[in-house]
């Protein structure tokens, strides 16, 4: 086959070329050049006269900054338990929900939970942390049953104490309907015949669900689990953004929040860059470990 | 199914749709709730009489809330950046869709490779925020519309759906009737993907609605600003002062003005909720089957 020249190939498709351009420009523009520019601005002294590319190059630096920062521990601390915790809580709670709701038979009030559980993904997090501050303040909701049911009221907004439980709690109740989705759409692919067969060799429905239902579930499973191991450092900033108050920042601060406290607030941006960058290096390695032990343990891996 | 069912199995039954009904009820009840206190009498909310229904109906925290500028502006904020960026989210996606989905087109493997990696790239708060200061974008509608408009996701969603339900004869034949590819895009393509452009504006809808991160990152111009970063204010860190003096101000140590501001804040959560909760019907319509199309291209 001959090889047209590029230019040829250019005018000949010269419309289409032209409908894919917007795309290409803007993956460039707002994809490849954050990512790139990232990695200057970390190693560089950046300043805005120099821009990404031309500043003056300080080696790691910032890194050793960040590393050596009054900070380090706690941010790492806080930005790991609340990654672990969400994780050990928020992780099982959808396949639970999904496994419960595939013993649902009635199909109007089965649809039905899902359309109401689905609903909260849906709700920003500015309403989502409006709304837990205002349920749980202290003359709130939460704290007048707790009263009715004759317990003392607990300041639970802007208690280092119950920051995590309600960051968590909130999480799980906005996400575990909508989380259901992918494991539901498993559940539904397993093998009828399955069941047939375990009814026949006289399993209940317990029986069933633990060897049928799960081990149908296991490929998705190991791949939720990879994925949730690798978001363990990617604490949300926004969440946390919108919880935090300085009084609370010794359990709430986390790696996200402290980037943009210093890097946008402080306009220290070289500083900021390396420690957004050195938390991307770390899911990256977190990434690389869970798929790697997976694959050693289990014949399940994302590559 | 058929088999017998024992006495465990009905005593699972049992639980497991009672808990069903709890977990719906919170995840409903709060939103009643708000509506409720939102239009209720300000000393039943102080005392906190409001639980299953609204005491003594008006609408004077609505009306206080629109008469002053910054929710109105913002509201309209946020509908513009919402329905310009769904504009454009599609409007990319799909132009970029076709022409991916042209096999004989050369270079085509390339771009596609180009757009898929970035699925495994980090891009990073700052070098985000320095990227759009240096394009000048800074305090203006772009920052906000622009950088979330290059997905792979949607591109290659899209895509699959054209392949599906855009037959190939259909423009094979349009092209040799002497039709351009604009045209084949506009008159052929876009009228048979109707459906899944409804379902991904919808997703792209709110999310652009709902987005807190890119306001609060790029504007810092009062003017500009949406309803998320006004509904934080009010909400969160409690910047009332100017409604309290409005309106409760000799008020505002008594059980009523403690009820203001309640009413007042779940006004603003309704102002800012109904439009989901508009939608929503219609995106619960379609959205396992979105969802699911993105996860099975995985």
């Amino acid at each position: 086959m001959k090889k047209e020249s590029f230019l040829y190939n250019i005018k000949r498709y010269a419309t289409l070329y032209i409908m894919l351009l917007p795309a290409l420009v803007g993956f460039i523009i707002f994809q490849y050049i954050p990512s790139i520019g990232g990695f200057f601005v970390a190693f560089t002294n950046y300043n805005l006269v120099d821009g990404f590319f031309k500043s003056p190059f300080v080696g790691f630096k910032w890194f050793i900054q960040f590393v050596k920062d009054p900070f380090f521990f706690r941010l790492i601390r806080n930005t790991l338990l609340i990654g672990i915790y969400g994780f050990l809580w928020g992780y099982p709670a959808p396949i639970i929900l999904a496994l419960l709701m595939n013993e649902i038979k009635n199909k109007f009030f089965k649809r039905l939970t899902q359309t109401i559980t689905y609903l909260p993904h849906f709700i920003s997090t500015v309403i989502v942390v409006g709304m837990l501050y205002n349920f749980f303040g202290y003359t709130g909701l939460v704290n007048q049953v707790l009263k009715c049911l004759g317990m003392k009221s607990v300041a639970f907004v802007g208690n280092a104490k119950w920051f995590r439980t309600l960051y968590i709690g909130s999480g799980i109740w906005q996400g575990v309907g909508w989380g259901t989705i992918l494991y539901l759409a498993t559940l539904s692919g397993i093998d009828p015949q399955l069941y047939e067969a375990a009814i026949i060799d006289g399993a209940g429905r317990f029986k069933q669900a633990l060897h049928v239902t799960l081990p149908g579930m296991a490929p998705v499973i190991v791949v939720t689990i990879i994925l949730s191991v690798s978001g363990l450092l990617n604490v949300g900033f926004e969440k946390v953004y919108l919880m935090y108050s300085p009084a609370i920042y010794d359990v709430a601060d986390v790696i996200a929040t402290y980037v943009y406290r210093r890097g946008i607030e402080g306009m220290d941006f070289s500083f900021g860059g390396a420690v957004g960058l050195f938390n991307s290096f770390v899911s990256l390695v977190l990434l690389l470990m869970a798929n790697y032990i997976s694959r050693q343990v289990s014949e399940n891996s994302l590559w | 199914m058929k088999y017998k069912k024992g006495f465990g199995s009905h005593v699972f039954d049992i639980f497991n749709h009672s808990f069903m009904v709890i977990l719906m009820l919170t995840m409903i009840y709060p939103f009643w709730y708000i509506l409720c206190v939102s239009v209720s009498n300000y000393e039943d909310v102080a005392l906190g009489r409001i639980k299953l229904f609204p005491r003594g109906i008006h609408f004077s925290a609505y009306k206080l809330l629109l008469s002053a500028n910054d929710i109105p502006l913002a509201f309209k904020n946020s509908v513009v950046y919402t329905v310009v960026g769904t504009f454009i989210v599609l409007f990319i996606s799909t132009m970029t869709a076709y022409v991916l989905e042209q096999q004989y087109l050369p270079y085509r493997k390339f771009v596609i490779v180009l757009f898929t990696m970035t699925m495994f790239i980090p891009g990073g708060m700052i070098p985000s925020f320095l990227l759009i200061k240096n394009l000048g974008m800074y305090n203006t509608m772009w920052a906000i519309v622009l950088p979330g408009a290059f997905g792979v996701w949607n591109i290659l969603i899209i895509r699959s759906n054209i392949r599906a339900s855009v037959p190939k004869e259909l423009i094979d034949s349009a092209y040799i009737d002497g039709a351009s590819d604009w045209r084949i895009y506009f008159t052929i393509v876009l009228p048979l993907i109707k459906p899944i452009l409804a379902t991904i504006g919808l997703f792209v809808a709110v999310d652009r609605w709902n987005d807190f991160f890119g306001p609060l990152i790029y504007l810092n111009d009062s003017n500009k600003y949406p309803l998320q970063i006004i509904l934080r204010k009010i909400l969160i860190t409690g910047e009332t002062a100017k409604y309290w003096e409005k309106a409760a101000g000799p008020l505002a140590q008594s059980r009523q003005g403690i009820g203001f501001f309640e009413t007042l804040k779940m006004a603003t959560i309704i102002i800012t909720i109904w439009p989901i909760l508009l939608v929503y019907p219609f995106i619960q319509k379609y959205f396992v089957k979105g969802v699911l199309v993105g996860s099975l291209k995985g």
